[in-house]
């Protein structure tokens, strides 16, 4: 799929979500394009994380068509998950840094991890992630020697490595001040801007009124445009 | 101060070494065992004699007639080109008689009783009391035999017993084994456990399997070999302690038969490394990261 096509980057139709055994949304028919910034949001428990697990495949789509990055996800086979992972940038809560090494060897670990061999490529794609994400200046500095909005960054750049099609991002700020949770959104909208979907699952409201824009709810066991 | 830090596939080496050394020291000691009895059963095998017992008086033309007809037995054993067949007399099987009972026989008897013979060792294959019984039924059929005698029931007992070990031995070899498998697999899974958050990180960017898995298969391998090493070793230095203290072990010694089981040992312990190491790590990659949690 070319990238200045209008495809949809994600696409799910009549899909139900599972969590284990129980179905958390039914009858999910939604499609993201490219260059699309859309919200996801709804109550805690209202199956918003289930929907980001089965977009990448960490949940299978067991009922409904899906395809996300050109893979099929109703009939994906486990071997194919880590190249569908490798299309789609991951930024979650809990998808934490390692505190036993430096921000340029965060970066270089997940690259080595995804199949770049060539040290001299790896060192220019982390300086350009980084310089992405405004922080050109802090390869060489421990996790624990940054604030809070700056490891989030780093964690931005980690997702944006491969170049992904689209970026998950799970309650980015949610651990942030509301200061800080704005500088990443900035962060996001660059991102955007520069021709990545960003489906973000997001409790702040705020953002909703300051950058208007698609929004998905999760609500009553389906997903509703807003 | 900055964190050591944390390699995937990295933990603890020392339970796993020590118990796999323990297991493949084991095995080998068993592999060992059967190699040296096989040796000890092939020269008793070789060793045991079937006597043909002739008729009394024949003269030296008719003996050497029956001595020519059983030398072109099939199952008679043949070193260097000679037939393992030797005369005797009855003067000097009297005079054996005499050393063993210490008892002169001929001053009561006033004769001597015993028949010149023949003993004849016969080949490993024929040491069966089935084969054995076919032999005597076919000597005993030779003109001038007047009736060939072996020690009954010696050669299904020994086979008996030796299965017996070897059955013990192969028990034990397969207990070890399954300890060592499962022991493993706990190791590697309380390792993935450790590292959860590493996997969870390399699966989330998109690293293959293969790739999360080479780091523990590159380590289980090393674990065997050094497991491997280490019990060969100890095998090597405990058959040269037996071999010092031990008369005639020396005689069992086939070197060949060593090389081979030794790096039997050693192959085994990368197998079991690798292999154990797989198994388990193919069943917690399976698994969703939540489970994982």
């Amino acid at each position: 799929m070319s990238l200045f096509s209008a495809e949809p980057i994600v696409e799910l139709q009549n899909a139900d979500i599972y969590q284990g055994t129980r179905m958390v949304l039914s009858d999910v028919s939604f499609s993201i394009t490219k260059d699309e910034f859309v919200f996801l949001i709804g109550r805690t428990g209202s199956g918003k994380s289930s929907l980001l697990k089965t977009l990448y495949a960490d949940l299978w789509l067991e009922s409904g068509k899906g395809q996300v990055a050109g893979f099929e996800l109703h009939q994906i086979k486990p071997s194919q998950v880590p190249f569908l992972r490798r299309k789609i940038g991951i930024v979650f809560q809990d998808f934490q840094l390692f505190f036993d090494r430096s921000v340029e060897e965060n970066l270089e670990f997940v690259l080595r991890a995804t199949g770049w061999k060539d040290s001299s490529s790896i060192k220019n794609r982390i300086s350009e992630v980084l310089m992405q994400v405004g922080l050109g200046t802090l390869p060489k500095k421990m996790p624990h020697q940054l604030s809070g909005g700056e490891q989030q960054r780093v964690v931005i750049a980690r997702a944006m490595l491969n170049e992904p099609q689209i970026l998950l991002a799970d309650e980015p700020t949610g651990n942030l001040d509301p200061e800080v949770g704005e500088q990443i959104m900035e962060v996001f909208q660059t991102i955007n801007t520069a021709g990545t979907a960003i489906l973000m699952a997001t409790h702040n409201y705020d953002f909703l009124k300051k950058y208007p824009t698609r929004v998905l709810k999760c609500e009553a066991a389906s997903v509703v445009e807003m | 101060m900055r964190l050591k830090k944390k390699k995937v596939g990295s933990y603890p080496n020392s339970m796993i070494v020590i118990s796999l050394t323990a297991a493949l020291f084991l095995i080998g000691f068993c592999g060992l065992i059967v190699v040296q009895s096989k040796k000890l059963i092939s020269i008793i095998k070789q060793n045991i004699e079937v006597r043909v017992m002739l008729d009394k008086e024949m003269d030296s033309t008719q003996v050497a007639k029956v001595q020519a007809v059983i030398v072109k037995k099939p199952y008679v054993l043949v070193l260097e080109n000679k037939p393992q067949v030797s005369f005797i007399s009855k003067d000097v099987a009297a005079k054996e008689f005499i050393a063993e009972t210490k008892e002169d026989f001929t001053q009561f008897l006033g004769d001597n009783p015993l028949h010149d013979s023949y003993r004849v060792r016969l080949q490993e294959f024929f040491f069966e009391e089935a084969k054995l019984k076919q032999i005597k039924i076919d000597l005993e059929k030779t003109e001038g035999v007047y009736e060939v005698v072996y020690q009954e029931n010696l050669a299904d007992q020994i086979n008996q017993n030796l299965t017996k070990v070897y059955l013990i031995l192969a028990t034990f070899a397969i207990v070890m084994l399954v300890i060592i498998v499962l022991l493993m697999n706990n190791t590697i899974r309380l390792a993935l456990y450790s590292q959860r958050f590493l996997i969870r990180s390399m699966q989330l960017v998109g690293a293959t399997n293969g790739f999360i898995q080479w780091p523990f298969i590159q380590k289980g391998a090393l674990q065997g070999l050094i497991s491997g090493l280490v019990a060969s070793g100890l095998i090597v230095g405990m058959l040269q302690i037996a071999l010092r203290q031990i008369e005639g072990l020396g005689l069992l010694q086939d070197n060949v038969k060593l090389i081979i089981l030794l790096a039997g040992v050693i192959l085994l312990g990368i197998l079991i490394g690798v292999a154990s190491t797989f198994q388990s790590l193919s069943r917690y990659l399976k698994m969703t990261l939540d489970d994982l949690y």
